[in-house]
């Protein structure tokens, strides 16, 4: 009980609470309405309808290819045969109706086990707390100090990987609920079209239940490598193998193709079995001495066996006489460290700085990760969609400064259309009553008014975008163009997704990055020494806030440049140069400046504001005691600021969120 | 010369200092004195780390406060607690305290060698200093001190986590230093300074007790004990007598 509370102390709740809110933050922030998510309304009705036809199909095929005796005696043979069983043994399911986007984001999210090993990485980290402080000579000379703490710890790591793994996805399904709702949590999973082709009978509760158990089991032995390793090899070594090990898992699981004959690798994979996709959709089977024997059963066996193994294995580590360290990894790190030292550079007080911050206290990993996460998530602007392509002709043929000639030929064009409009449906009133509906005649009419409307419907836009800049034209006297809106509208108005995520992301990035630059002197004592020095007080009032401010404004304008770059890759901004009163509802814009000019200006005002975060953070480090626990402080003000902002009718705007994703709109 | 005139430092009802007053020339000055005495607040206010309730601090006549960061470009200063960014190679911690104390890029590296041999560490300027033992953090935390030449060497329990032998070699070394700056070092093992020291400040509850050499010290007790003292005898004498 100890050990637990000494693992489970302060900050590693504080730590795994955020964990809990970072998975359901994003999961929510990826919950977008209006992308297509998952087969609904009709299309799903149809899937549910055909999925007996489907059963009934895959079963006679598969009887059919048994009866036909196509392949040898063997592993093919019996492929057919157990997944015929399985598909046979489904006959009668009957998937429902039901609203699926919650659940199909649920499964198709693999952030909770992400998270879910970063936290048990830090779990097995905090048992070597007391090598770090020079306690292990003490902790092992006592009576529990070997083979007990080891069998407390691992079963610390049992905890740990059941309970993270179940509240993370847990955390998840509230955010589907509330996104999405779940549906009936015991319709069969097959009800997921994802989900058709899966050969068991689960329902969609149980089918999360087997999840849960599978990459809790996947989370422990990763826990379990990590705390054997940790005690066998030095530090330097570690973390060499565990690179190692995890790019190898990665690179089988994602790149060997389930057909190839390397397949065992691909499934006999820790990836697999924490990602755990690649298992229900589909029936998977090993070619075990020409026996067909199930992938996920193997992979469990494999598992349970290398648990025990590493379990026993670990006690003898831990449990034995005498703790030798080897020097095998350490000379490899010092070897590394003497080129580097007869090497260095002697850096300014800011490099230090920097050096500290970025290097020493990990914001550069914080950023390289949100940053990956940023760019990976983001929408791919690849496609003008939903745009309509008369309209955008209309865009390129009205384009350029608007005069009054352009206005008039642009009205009289609309009056033309309406006019047309009138007259077919008139002519077509007039064959109705004189009984030729349906006529050659009549149809020719009916198709000419489908044309007239189609061209109304593309025009319109243009003519509303032409007249609100004239307006503006002849109010202010300034000249105007009409600007083709689609890359703009997406920055500005429609993608709010990719742009919240990227605010919401560059306060993460600030927060993590700043929170231990005044910190980190006081936890490490250094104060006193730092302010008794020449450049001391320089150094904390005038280099520090530098680098506080160049961060903080830097880092949301590094994001939005990520929704700029691959919106203006895909589309291309047009017109950059023109006055920004061109764009509908930038007509009543203050500023008469170029398009070009405007971006940069709401990318200075955002950079501002995240100057605001910065500077509490700031604040905070200043008065805190080391670094993570700023971080959860300021976590914590950031939520309520959220919160606050939006339940607070018309504050919504002061939301931290909508200021770093400032877009005057 | 650093002159301290009727010195007081208050935290709240408590007072750490009280009327501090003494003149410390070049050499090497020990500050004696139990746990809690006020050593180390005496020389946080020496380092302007902490502000003074009253009194002022002069060097070559001028208040500390007055010359601000120019009194700190003459200082070198290792705190009691072994303050140090346990991540960094010895060699980068001597660089950064470099750039903290203004010196050229040119000459750091080059102190950094020379120093980190002169406190035995060399051939660890390449190693973390996580990895250090209390002893090595010690010197480590001085050659950082001596970086820059200074004028004014403050050392706040240098000794402590020394070995014997590391304790001799130390002690020789800050002799040394005391020819030409003002070195003033405050410890509880009087053996420290025994040998070394000019003159010998005890403090006892915020005040002075006695400063005067410590030949003088012995003198004054053997006199009134009728039996030859040591330094250490001397000290225990002070502390439990105040001279009216």
């Amino acid at each position: 009980m100890v050990e637990f509370l000494h693992v489970y102390n302060k900050k590693t709740i504080m730590l795994f609470s955020l964990l809990l809110v970072a998975s359901i933050s994003i999961f929510i922030f990826g919950a977008n309405p209006n992308k297509e998510i998952t087969l609904t309304g009709d299309e799903l009705e149809q899937y549910i309808n055909g999925y007996p036809y489907f059963l009934d199909k895959t079963v006679k095929q598969g009887k059919l290819r048994s009866q036909l005796k196509l392949y040898e005696e063997g592993y093919a043979q019996e492929v057919t045969a157990k997944s015929l069983s399985r598909f046979e043994a489904l006959i009668g399911t009957e998937p429902e109706v039901s609203e699926n986007r919650g659940m199909v984001l649920f499964f198709q999210s693999h952030i909770p086990e992400l998270l879910a090993l970063f936290f048990i990485f830090h779990v097995v980290d905090s048992f070597f707390e007391e090598r770090k402080k020079g306690l292990v000579h003490m902790v092992r000379s006592t009576g529990k100090g070997r083979t007990v703490i080891c069998l407390y710890r691992m079963g610390i790591l049992l905890f740990t990987a059941f309970v993270s793994v179940f509240l993370l996805m847990g955390i998840n399904l509230l955010g589907a609920a509330l996104t999405f709702g779940t549906g009936d949590m015991f319709r069969p999973i097959q009800s997921l079209p994802e989900y058709q082709k899966c050969p068991y009978g689960f329902s969609v509760a149980g089918f999360i239940l087997i999840l849960v158990l599978l990459k809790a089991m996947g989370v422990f032995l990763f826990g379990l490598i990590l705390y054997v390793l940790r005690g066998l090899v030095s530090d330097f070594l570690f973390y060499f193998l565990m690179g190692g090990l995890i790019i190898s898992e990665l690179l089988s699981g994602i790149l060997i193709a389930p057909v190839s004959s390397l397949n065992t690798f691909k499934y006999i994979n820790l990836y697999s079995l924490i990602k755990t996709d690649d298992f229900f959709n589909g029936s998977v089977y090993l070619n075990i001495f020409e026996h067909a024997v199930g992938a996920l059963n193997v992979l469990l066996t494999v598992t349970v066996v290398l648990s025990v193994l590493l379990f026993t294995a670990g006690l003898v580590i831990y449990g034995k006489k005498y703790a030798a360290r080897n020097k095998g990894g350490e000379r490899i790190g010092g070897f590394v460290r003497r080129i580097k030292e007869k090497s260095a550079v002697q850096r300014t007080l800011f490099g230090w700085e920097t050096y500290k911050v970025f290097i020493k206290q990990g914001a550069l990993i914080f950023i390289i990760i949100c940053l990956g996460l940023h760019i990976q998530q983001s929408s791919k602007y690849g496609y003008y969609y939903g745009v309509n392509a008369n309209e955008r002709i209309n865009y390129k043929k009205y384009n350029g400064e608007i005069d009054d000639d352009k206005m008039e030929r642009a009205e009289k064009y609309m009056a033309n259309l309406k006019n047309s409009e009138k007259n077919y449906m008139k002519k077509m009133e007039e064959m109705e009553t004189a009984g030729k509906y349906g006529t050659d005649n009549y149809e020719k009419y009916k198709e000419a008014l489908g044309h007239n409307r189609a061209d109304q419907t593309a025009f319109e836009p243009v003519l509303q975008d032409l007249r609100s800049a004239n307006e503006y034209r002849l109010r202010t006297g300034n000249s105007v163009s009409l600007v083709e809106p689609y890359a703009y509208d997406i920055l500005l108005n429609r993608d709010t997704q990719t742009k919240d995520r990227g605010a919401f992301l560059s306060i993460i990035t600030i927060i993590t990055a700043l929170a231990g630059v005044f910190a980190y002197e006081k936890h490490t004592n250094m104060d006193p020494m730092i302010m008794a020095a020449y450049r001391g007080r320089k150094d904390k009032l005038i280099v520090k806030p530098s680098l506080i401010i160049i961060v903080s404004f830097v880092c949301p304008i590094v994001f939005s440049f990520v929704q700029i770059y691959l919106i203006d890759k895909g589309m291309l901004f047009p017109d950059l140069d023109k006055p920004v009163q061109g764009l509908r509802y930038l007509n009543d814009f203050g500023m008469y400046i170029s398009i070009r000019t405007f971006i940069a200006f709401i990318l200075i005002v955002r950079g501002l504001f995240g100057m605001v975060i910065g500077g509490f953070t700031a604040l905070l480090s200043y008065l805190g005691n080391d670094k993570f626990s700023v971080i959860c402080r300021m976590v914590i003000v950031v939520l309520i600021w959220v919160f606050v902002t939006e339940l607070i009718p018309g504050l919504s705007f002061l939301n931290p969120i909508k200021l770093l994703g400032y877009t005057w709109v | 010369m650093l002159k301290i005139e009727n010195l007081v430092k208050k935290y709240g009802d408590f007072t750490a200092l009280n009327n501090v007053s003494l003149t410390i020339d070049e050499g090497v000055t020990g500050i004696l004195g139990a746990n809690g005495a006020g050593k180390s607040t005496l020389l946080n206010l020496i380092t302007d780390n902490i502000k003074r309730t009253s009194g002022s601090i002069l060097y070559n006549e001028r208040d500390i406060l007055e010359l601000g960061s120019g009194y700190r470009k003459l200082l070198g200063y290792t705190p009691q607690l072994q303050g140090m960014y346990e991540d960094f190679t010895a060699g980068q911690f001597m660089r950064y305290i470099g750039s903290l104390k203004g010196m050229k890029h040119s000459v750091v590296k080059k102190e950094t060698t020379e120093l980190l041999s002169l406190v035995g560490l060399k051939e660890y300027a390449s190693s973390k200093l996580g990895g250090f033992s209390g002893g090595m953090r010690q010197r480590v935390l001085l050659a950082a001190a001596m970086l820059d030449n200074p004028k004014i060497l403050i050392l706040d329990e240098p000794t402590a986590g020394l070995d014997p032998e590391e304790r001799i070699r130390l002690r020789n070394h800050i002799a040394e230093l005391g020819k030409d700056r003002i070195v003033i070092i405050t410890t509880h093992i009087v053996s420290d300074i025994e040998s070394i020291a000019d003159k010998v400040v005890v403090l006892k509850k915020g005040e002075i007790i006695r400063y005067a050499s410590p030949k003088k010290l012995k003198q004054e007790v053997d006199e009134k004990t009728g039996k030859q003292n040591s330094l250490e005898d001397v000290y225990l004498y002070y502390s439990e007598k105040r001279l009216g």
